[in-house]
């Protein structure tokens, strides 16, 4: 009997896991051959295939070549990028609080960069400024957050979102106040607090690089700690993980990936959500497989939310996902309370 | 007040606490507390709401910070233990913390090996082996929960829940299991079946600490610690503790105790 | 008082060849779709959109203004007149102490509502298109009571564009050119106010009229359409775009930012229409206007 059930296990976990991370592997694929293949200017496969080789080999580039290897592709990556970052910041964010409905601008990472971004467009500072200002008041945001959240040495999660949501509110009347005072320049705001990976080129995507394989990186190896975790904060401390460590290290970690991401293309909205709840209905909850899984996830529905985006008049990939993004995670709502 | 084990002498494999304060914010919630634990042995720790039970546990534990006294290990203070030590002897069941509720009861009861040796706490240091592999199935098989490894939590009962709680405890072969009301919520059938089990560990050596509500469930313990207002009124055998004029000083509560075949039964007098 | 400007009335009714003053109340249907009756001839005007205060002045008008929105700069006149707020955030209690007979304002914005409840008639006056730039200018005559001077000014207008028509029309080659109006990015379609008058300049838009007025444009688009000219961006900017260094305009160096009063005037259909195009057309060709 227990011999039988152990074997079901053996075989349901071997082959299961697999097989849907092979799943996940091949939308991934999909998503950057596609996004890579297909956009508002239309360029024959063997002519992409040409580019590709072209570019890999540092060729001289002419016509569609350019499109293909330097827009669409480093778009294509930053989306991968991007995507990877934001789901798995959600799922370790979700982890770290025990709570379903974290996501990665919990602590004021995206009103930080919203405001940071407003302030230079607003200003009219070169748009190569954007990215900075953004990346450094989305982290001074996160900052603020865990100051006014500290207590001693603690950071109390209900305290840190609670801070995190004043931050965020007084931010985002900053950010409004300022638009309001620049109103010619409403819509480049609207258009950043959005989210687009219109321009992305090679030279972005090195500089998120970093942000994303450093900050994500971290939370991988956090992984089995993030899953003690779950076993209450009191169970985890008498197993020997040191909780207020790990919170403070996963919210750094996470913080630092988001507002890499988030400086570079806007603030996409519901990825970081949705992605990591979506990972666990399919794998379950625990983090070494939540967390990796959740970057390949994200990492193809953001590229498929911009072709969506540069292919009809949706217009901006942030625009897609919350639009798609919402009703599905409705759905999934209605769905698991039906279980 | 003067039975035996309230005056303990350090000696090897005992877990004591000596005259053990702890601060809970302005409230002194444990004032000055000494008892011994052994292994082998089950000790149950009684008292009414507020009496400080759940404060001495984890202090006994090192979950919480002692203000004065110390709690000591096998004759070693307790702080100076290393995390990865301390996390393998002494076990925590807490009262709240439920399981997740997704969760596997199979991966639930793996972690219970614990983060002990991992680097910094966080990160671990060597692979799972086929000793942890083999700890997790004696843990499952002790609380006959193998048999549900693969459900996730969420589908157990209340009982099953706690038996896969307890597998969990177990899973890091501690030396001493601390469990906080690890019979709340539970049907008296379950109740029992807890007991039963933590019962089966005892006898193989384990010493377990638990607080405990129900003072019939109680007297089935080998030893009681009663305490009121964070202060050891009584401790030693259940037929020492468990009478009516401790009960009345800790509870308020007039009661009789009256001899059942081989238990005490604990009847309030209204 | 009131005899010269009745005297330069009669005057200029007498020169356009039309005895024409509107006679109250006038009843007509503003862009909000509503009906308005002006009861009387308006003396003590706000306007709340810079192009309606410029068409005001360019029609005898000025004086009559007693207040105007924040962004209201041309002519000299009006910058000395009390400001009202913007479009977000317009100051309805310092509209309401001008005790204006006349509120003309955006159909984007919600002053209607407060300031007919206070009783004061609200007019809503949005040129758009090309078109409307003159058909707004004679209705705002007819409601000013400067149906003359309007008709005088539609007039001298188109006389002024079409001298710039003249040039621009023939030229044997017009360069494919990209017009951007926000760097995230946005253009304009042909049927939009500054497409037609890119392409009176001389320049043949690359978004075709299928986007849309004011489309956000792909920017592989803007690669593959690969244009001679490049409008609204700085070259900087421009080269450190991704694979914009392909782009013809880049490698001629024909990326040029559109001087301030020049895009000020850009984005106003106004009375300074012809000067805009005029402007736009020496960058496009300036080789017609040495």
């Amino acid at each position: 009997m227990e011999a039988a059930a152990s074997d079901r296990r053996g075989a349901a976990g071997a082959l299961a896991l697999p097989l849907k991370t092979a799943g996940l592997v091949l939308l991934l694929l999909s998503a950057v051959v596609l996004g890579t293949g297909l956009g508002s200017v239309t360029v024959p496969p063997g002519e992409v295939l040409g580019a590709l080789w072209r570019g890999v080999t540092g060729q001289e580039l002419a016509g569609n070549d350019v499109i293909v290897w330097q827009i669409r592709l480093p778009r294509v990556v930053m989306g991968v990028l991007v995507g990877a970052s934001l789901s798995v910041c959600g799922g370790a964010f979700q982890g770290v609080f025990r709570n379903p409905l974290a996501d990665p601008y919990l602590l004021g990472v995206a009103s930080g960069s919203a405001l940071g971004a407003t302030i230079a467009i607003v200003a009219g500072w070169p748009r190569t400024l954007i990215p900075v200002t953004a990346l450094l008041l989305a982290l001074a945001a996160v900052t603020c957050t865990l100051i006014l959240a500290r207590e001693g040495r603690r950071f109390p999660p209900n305290r840190l979102i609670l801070a995190g949501v004043v931050v965020g509110s007084v931010l985002s009347a900053a950010t409004t106040a300022l638009i309001l005072r620049g109103e010619d320049r409403a819509r480049q705001v609207l258009a950043y607090t959005l989210g687009d990976l219109g321009f992305s080129g090679w030279l972005d995507v090195l500089t998120v690089l970093p942000y994303a394989a450093l900050g994500g990186g971290v939370l991988l190896l956090l992984a089995r700690a993030l899953d003690t975790l779950q076993l209450g904060e009191l169970t985890a401390r008498s197993l020997g993980v040191p909780v207020e460590r790990l919170r403070l290290i996963t919210v750094v970690a996470a913080s630092v990936a988001t507002a890499g991401a988030v400086a570079y293309v806007g603030v996409i909205g519901f990825v970081g959500l949705i992605v990591p709840h979506v990972v666990r209905l399919l794998f379950g909850p625990g983090h070494r497989t939540l967390l990796p899984l959740s970057a390949l996830l994200g990492g193809a529905l953001l590229v498929y939310a911009d072709l969506l985006a540069r292919t009809t008049p949706l217009s901006q990939v942030g625009i897609v996902t919350t639009l798609l993004g919402g009703p599905f995670f409705l759905w999934l709502l209605r769905r698991q309370s039906s279980e | 007040m003067s039975s035996p084990a309230s005056s303990p002498t350090s000696s090897p494999d005992r877990l004591e606490a000596h005259d053990v304060h702890v601060q809970a914010g302005s409230f002194p919630a444990v004032r000055g507390v000494s008892a011994a634990f052994a292994p082998g042995e089950f000790t149950a720790v009684i008292g009414p709401n507020g009496a400080g039970k759940s404060t001495l546990l984890r202090a006994l534990v090192g979950l919480t910070p002692v203000t004065r006294g110390e709690v000591r290990l096998a004759g070693r203070p307790l702080r100076d233990w290393s995390r990865a030590e301390r996390s393998r002897a002494l076990a925590f069941l807490a009262q709240s913390e439920g399981l997740p509720a997704a969760a596997r009861v199979r991966d639930v009861v793996a972690l219970g090996r614990g983060a002990g040796d991992w680097r910094f706490g966080l990160l671990p240091r060597s692979p799972w082996t086929a000793e942890d592999e083999a700890a997790v199935d004696a843990a499952l098989d002790r609380t006959d929960t193998r048999r549900f490894e693969d459900r996730r939590v969420s589908e157990l009962s209340g009982g099953e829940a706690q038996r896969a709680a307890l597998a969990r405890a177990l899973a890091a072969q501690p030396r001493f299991l601390l469990l906080d009301e690890p019979t709340n919520h539970l049907d008296l059938a379950y109740a029992l079946e807890v007991v039963r089990y933590l019962r089966c560990e005892v006898a193989g050596g384990l010493g377990v600490v638990a607080v405990l509500h129900d003072l019939n469930l109680a007297a089935r313990a080998d030893r009681l610690v009663l305490l009121h207002a964070g202060q050891v009124l009584a401790s030693g055998r259940p037929a020492d503790v468990l009478t009516p004029a401790h009960l009345h000083a800790a509870y308020g509560v007039r009661v009789r105790v009256v001899q059942d075949a081989d238990r005490l039964l604990v009847i309030p007098e209204d | 008082m009131k005899f010269p400007v009745l005297t330069l009335i009669t005057l200029s009714a007498a020169l356009s060849g039309a005895a024409s003053a509107t006679s109250y109340p006038l009843t007509l249907k503003d862009d909000l779709g509503r009906t308005v009756t002006v009861k009387a001839e308006p003396r003590r005007i706000v306007s709340m959109l810079p192009s309606t205060s410029e068409t005001l002045c360019a029609i005898a008008a000025c004086e009559k203004l007693v207040g105007v929105d924040t962004y209201s700069d041309y002519p000299q006149q009006v910058t000395k007149l009390p400001k009202m707020g913007g479009l977000y955030d317009p100051n309805i209690e310092a509209i309401i102490a001008q005790k204006p007979d006349l509120v003309l304002v955006s159909k984007y914005g919600k002053l209607e509502g407060p300031l007919t409840q206070a009783g004061i008639t609200v007019v809503a006056v949005n040129p758009e298109t090309y078109d409307e730039v003159f058909s707004k200018t004679l209705t705002l005559g007819r409601v000013v009571n400067r149906e003359a001077q309007a008709r005088a000014l539609v007039t001298r207008m188109k006389s002024d564009i079409a001298r710039v028509e003249i040039l621009t029309r023939n030229v044997v080659r017009k360069p494919t050119a990209y017009l951007e109006i926000d760097p995230t990015p946005y253009s304009v379609g042909p049927n939009s106010f500054m497409g037609v008058l890119l392409t009176k300049a001389g320049a043949r838009n690359i978004i075709p009229a299928s986007m849309g007025d004011f489309p956000k444009v792909d920017p592989e688009f803007i690669v593959k359409a690969n244009p001679q000219l490049i409008l609204g961006v700085d070259a900087k900017t421009a080269g450190a775009r991704p694979g914009w260094n392909s782009i013809g305009a880049l490698k001629t160096g024909r990326v040029v930012t559109i001087p301030t009063e020049l895009n000020t005037m850009l984005g106003r259909p106004g009375p300074r229409l012809p000067q805009a195009l005029r402007g736009l057309a020496k960058i496009v060709h300036p080789e017609l206007f040495k």
